[in-house]
């Protein structure tokens, strides 16, 4: 990617990446410029939930300075500190929480005070990951990294808010650290069991029960400990437009997990109604296309995970993935633009007695040098 | 049944994350300001198919869309097959074995 001769500024084009490019410039402390952001289009500029990310990050910073020109096709972000403390914010419903969720996770280890962050918006959407699936995916991924960390790393949801009414509330608390330890995470184990929810809010509750009913009928034919909840949302809790969906887990006998995760159709959307059958059989293919896959960490944690290992101590981490994704392959490239981390990537060659399971698709592992990130504005209590 | 998945070979997939690629904005992108039309000497049109080339404003979102083929199809005893052994009930490592 383009990087300016002066190493403190980055500058990018376009909205692509657009929050993995705001999360590295404030730990990087590095300011960034993006420019032509949608200069093509009728519609030009930072959209709704674009601007809506930064005021979030106004608020989860002290000092930043945030330039956005007339036209709102570039911005330029000083990044300040990372102050964290107790929070609310209102997301655009444009995207779903997830979209917010993401950034702020991997931010929040970092901030000056524990953050107690609630927000507003949309719970589940088609375009973003799930609060559901962030819970189960990324927030191990930050348990493993912090340490006595049980009762303050918390995501909940307090109200469900489907697309595009809205309506949701989430709540996310996390402590803060000093440093990240380089870890070696190369056994993925077996899986031993598979968990999952179906929610439906404002529809009837038959909804959930036939999702679970189609999905159990996939999944059971690998294992017989697959256990789905049904919750079922009323009144207040349930947010402002109907929509049903299924949120499904495999937890391995070493600690990994691997989701999957699908949203019916919004209130008034283009195209055929969702069928609840078809969802359920649908997430329980999603969540076979990770096993298959594999690795240490499913697709949508794969870019935290290697985030936290570039930020650990100077020491070697080391992780066993499946193949990356897309947003994986951009963040790798952003990650060397903000902290000069180069990660060496292996093909995982079977040993002798692995050759003859049936373990899906060819594994990696990535292994990189800590680049030694410490978070100075954490008050010595 | 579903296209066999290109596995992902760790070398290119170095050159394609830290190599020059086409996309990025390291080269030079022709500006090709001749083929703009001229409205009134100040304002130049932009056509659609000029627009984006470079995949710049592409969706900023983690998971692909879905809809898109699943890896392998998972409703055959083939497909089921090759992904038997990520689970406690699957083989077992003769070293695991107890």
């Amino acid at each position: 990617m383009s990087q300016n001769k002066n190493s403190s500024v980055l500058s990018y084009e376009g909205c692509k990446n657009f929050r993995m490019r705001i999360v590295l410039a404030t730990l990087s402390g590095k300011m960034v410029k993006i420019k032509k952001i949608r200069a093509g289009n009728d519609d030009p500029g930072v959209n709704e939930s674009e601007a809506s990310f930064l005021r979030l990050m106004d608020k989860l910073t002290n000092g930043t300075r945030i330039e956005v020109n007339e036209t709102g096709t570039s911005v330029t972000y000083m990044p300040g500190l990372l102050a964290g403390g107790r929070l609310e914010h209102a997301c655009s419903k444009q995207r779903g929480l997830g979209y917010y969720l993401e950034p702020v996770m991997m931010l929040a280890p970092f901030c000056k005070k524990p953050l107690h962050l609630t927000l507003h918006g949309v719970t589940n959407s088609q375009m973003d990951p799930s609060v559901d699936q962030l819970k189960h995916s990324c927030l191990p991924i930050l348990r493993r990294y912090l340490l006595l960390a049980d009762e303050q790393l918390q995501l909940k949801i307090v109200r469900r808010g489907m697309a595009p009414g809205g309506g949701g509330q989430v709540f996310f608390t996390c402590p803060v650290q000093r440093t990240l330890r380089a870890t070696q995470w190369l056994d993925p184990g077996k899986i031993k069991r598979i968990r999952g929810v179906a929610y439906a809010a404002r529809v009837s509750p038959a909804m959930s029960s036939r999702m679970v009913d189609s999905a159990k009928a996939v999944l059971l034919k690998f294992l017989p400990d697959v256990y789905i909840y049904t919750d079922h949302y009323k009144g207040e809790m349930a947010g402002k437009s109907p929509g049903f969906g299924i949120s499904l887990v495999a937890e391995t006998t070493t600690g990994c997990m691997m989701t999957s995760d699908v949203t019916s159709q919004p209130q008034g959307a283009e195209g055929p109604p969702s069928v609840p059958e078809e969802l359920g059989t649908s997430a329980a293919h999603l969540l076979l296309d990770e096993v298959y896959r594999g690795g240490c960490v499913d697709s949508l944690a794969q870019s935290m995970m290697l985030l936290y290992m570039s930020l650990g101590q100077k020491d070697v981490s080391k992780v066993k993935l499946g193949q990356l994704t897309p947003y994986t392959i951009e963040f790798l490239r952003h990650l060397r633009d903000s902290f000069q981390t180069v990660f060496r990537i292996e093909n995982v060659i079977p040993t002798e007695e692995e050759e003859d399971l049936n373990t899906g698709g060819g594994k990696l592992t990535l292994t990189c040098l800590g680049a030694g990130f410490s978070n100075l504005s954490k008050t010595v209590s | 049944p579903t296209a066999p998945v290109p596995r992902q070979n760790a070398r290119q997939l170095h050159r394609l994350i830290y190599g020059a690629e086409p996309g990025s904005s390291d080269g030079a992108e022709p500006e090709g300001d001749t083929e703009h039309q001229e409205v009134g000497g100040l304002f130049r049109v932009v056509r659609a198919e000029q627009r984006d080339r470079s995949g710049r404003d592409e969706v900023d979102r983690t998971l692909p869309a879905a809809g898109a083929a699943n890896l392998r199809d998972w409703t055959t005893e083939e497909g089921r097959g090759c992904i038997a052994d990520c689970f406690v009930t699957g083989e077992w490592k003769e070293s695991e074995n107890a």
